[in-house]
């Protein structure tokens, strides 16, 4: 059987995959990372294995050691709080929403440590890589990365900027978001002036601070099991998005195209994914107009459905295929 | 462009696709959704020369035409069509390949007073097939009770979207079908026909349309219209009617009398859906017949340039003995770009612009 860990909102992806396992009559089973926390009783072994049940009595479904797990998602990383909690003060508000995160997270790792199989696409331990191991592990794979540094000091910051005059800020881990009066904000990556610069104070919150590559393009690479799906996007002749292909312009979108990979830049992204120990995941490059390859960052855990489709690939397929050859080997 | 180092290129993004027409051609903008017309003449440049040094073009047309070809690329460059490169075998050209994991991907189930429809039976037997849209046709009135009963049916399923297609009835208010929408997100659509006046509005909280027709919908004879505002410029239809039907592939139809057919408005029946199961008659070559009767295959539709973005129809024919004869209720004429009743838009004037700069054919 094959047994997809996902997260209940905003999955076309995931609905567009069982489509073809449901089609290609291959027996699938999803549960979703909130559902094995809220929706499950945790029976601790006591000399004797750990029984999972589910919480509403019916029939507890669970990947055994011949399944083939997909571990697409888990769930936002929002803890469930109770909007009347009289708490004292935003200091408290931010220490229970954190211990609330930490008890889910242990749930979590319990899960995942009770699923026994070998077979498993995309990996649970590693959907939140860390930006900067995965920029060196680039590196030792052969690939261009830009010059970074991450400071708190305006004084090396400065140092830095000698060598590289042209700089971005990026965040170290995920972007962050905010609502605010009905809209929604993202962080995005951002260029560096002469006046924010002088502006700082002589230290700041760490940052990650990388030399800015000029773009011809970006690649978009979808990667799964050896095999490399790159699309090409045209973030530069628009403004919004020159610096951050991400602050979509809807009106006029980016061209998305697809674009076939040198072999040699094919074979390096094979092998960063084997020391990131990756099976799946989504490769950010830029392209110069130069003609060279950097190498900027890892998403694990797929947004494929925005090179599929564009590219016309059916990697919703792929996918599929892929579940059900390991799962009948 | 006249700064461009020699080694540069010019090519179409690859989801920019020139169609010939018999007396003009189109550029397909699939990722943005808008088409253009162009010269037959342009076309033909852009088959033979897109990818190749501009000088090549020019020179095999022995420099006669180079103001054409020069106003023909900063046509392409302006409308952001095409993009210079030094590496064209990166750019591969786009999979016109179509395929679904959706057995059925829509479905459309007409109802009179008269009907007897088994509305879960019917629902449940789509979701096993994977169908992703239905619209749900009542030509005549509809209790709240039967639509709410319909819509939980589509809760428990595979299916996607749901259409409501209802006559006008005082006691259906706006408020009320506003509760639906927003009790069921599978609801995108309702259409009000035989209302008393016309209106059309998004509800953008619900992601669904409300739209009020005078038109009285009383039949199934009220379809298969074409025109340019049915057209659809994206990569979903372009591929799948490369080799198939835009209106019939992966549809069932089932009319008033429960009859299974390949559109409610056909004349053929599969079976009846109260003894016979959908996925028989889906099964069966005849009926999946119609599916791949493809506009390269129809008459006229076949040099005609919006074939691959037009909804065709098989039910209203030109000849009725003749399956892949070209669409009645259509009105354009591909061998003389004309609609019967073309009005100014500013797409055609631009048209006549680029046509008339090339009044000599270019030929090789």
């Amino acid at each position: 059987m094959i047994f997809i860990i996902s997260q209940a909102e905003g999955e076309h992806s995931t609905v567009a995959v069982m489509d073809w396992l449901h089609y290609k009559n291959a027996h699938h089973y999803r549960i979703n990372g909130l559902d094995a926390i809220l929706r499950h009783t945790y029976l601790l072994g006591n000399g004797n294995e750990t029984r999972i049940e589910r919480t509403d009595n019916t029939d507890t479904i669970l990947p055994s050691k011949t399944d083939t797990i997909w571990f697409r998602r888990w769930m936002s990383g929002k803890a469930t709080m109770f909007s009347s909690l009289e708490i004292g003060g935003d200091a408290n508000l931010i220490n229970v929403y954190n211990f609330l995160r930490k008890e889910n997270a242990t749930i979590r790792e319990y899960f995942l440590h009770n699923l026994k199989t070998n077979k498993t696409l995309g990996n649970p331990s590693k959907d939140a890589l860390n930006k900067l191991e995965v920029l060196v592990a680039a590196a030792q794979a052969g690939m261009d990365i830009p010059r970074s540094i991450v400071t708190s000091s305006k004084q090396h910051l400065l140092e830095f900027r000698q060598s590289v005059p042209d700089i971005i800020v990026k965040s170290l881990c995920n972007p962050a978001m905010y609502s605010y009066e009905g809209s929604n904000y993202v962080s995005y990556t951002a260029t560096f002036n002469e006046a924010q610069l002088a502006a700082l104070p002589a230290t700041f919150h760490p940052s990650l601070v990388q030399e800015n590559i000029p773009k011809a393009y970006e690649l978009r690479v979808f990667y799964l099991d050896g095999a490399c799906y790159a699309m090409a996007i045209f973030s530069q002749s628009n403004n919004q998005t020159a610096v951050d292909f991400r602050r979509y312009d809807r009106a006029t979108p980016n061209r998305n195209v697809p674009y076939k990979l040198p072999a040699e830049l094919s074979a390096k992204i094979g092998r960063l994914m084997q020391l990131i120990d990756l099976n799946c995941g989504s490769i950010d490059i830029v392209r110069t107009p130069e003609g060279k390859y950097y190498f900027l960052e890892v998403n694990p855990v797929g947004q494929f459905g925005m090179v599929s489709f564009p590219c016309n690939y059916f990697l919703e397929e792929k996918i599929a295929d892929w579940l059900i050859e390991k799962d009948q080997a | 462009m006249s700064t461009m180092p020699n080694n540069q290129v010019w090519m179409l993004f690859s989801c920019c696709i020139p169609v010939k027409g018999s007396r003009r051609s189109l550029i397909y903008d699939l990722q943005r959704g808008r088409y253009y017309f162009i010269p037959n003449a342009m076309y033909e440049l852009i088959t033979l020369y897109e990818g190749k040094p501009l000088e090549e073009a020019k020179a095999a047309y022995q420099h006669e035409h180079d103001a054409v070809i020069d106003q023909y690329i900063a046509f392409l460059f302006n409308n952001e069509l095409a993009f210079h490169t030094d590496t064209p075998d990166h750019f591969p050209k786009i999979s016109l390949e179509w395929k679904s994991a959706l057995h059925i991907t829509n479905a459309v189930i007409d109802t009179t007073i008269h009907s007897n429809h088994d509305y879960n039976d019917i629902i449940t037997q789509l979701s096993q097939l994977g169908c992703a849209a239905l619209q749900c046709r009542f030509y005549e009135e509809v209790t709240l009770t039967a639509i709410t009963s319909i819509l939980a049916a589509a809760k428990q399923s595979r299916l996607r979207s749901v259409e409501l297609v209802i006559p006008y009835q005082q006691t259906i208010t706006e408020p009320v079908l506003d509760t639906l929408m927003q009790e069921n997100k599978r609801l995108n659509s309702i259409i009000i026909h035989s209302a008393p006046t016309a209106s059309r509005q998004l509800k953008p909280a619900f992601n669904a349309t409300l739209v009020y027709t005078t038109e009285v919908i009383n039949d199934a004879s009220h379809c298969g219209f074409i025109n340019a505002s049915h057209f659809r410029t994206n990569i979903e239809l372009f591929t799948e009617a490369q080799a198939h039907n835009s209106c019939l592939n992966r549809k069932v139809g089932i009319d008033v009398n429960g009859n299974i057919k390949n559109c409610p408005s056909a004349t053929q029946a599969f079976g009846n859906v109260q003894h016979t199961s959908l996925e028989s008659v889906i099964s069966q070559s005849a009926f999946r017949k119609a599916w791949d009767i493809s506009k390269d295959k129809t008459a006229v539709c076949k040099d005609c340039e919006f074939r691959y973005m037009c909804v065709d129809c098989r039910v209203f024919v030109a000849d009725e003995n003749d399956p892949y004869s070209k669409p009645s209720k259509c009105s354009y004429d591909p061998y003389t770009a004309q609609w019967l009743n073309e009005t100014e838009n500013p797409q055609s004037k631009l048209f006549r612009t680029l046509e008339t700069t090339s009044s000599t054919p270019v030929t090789n």
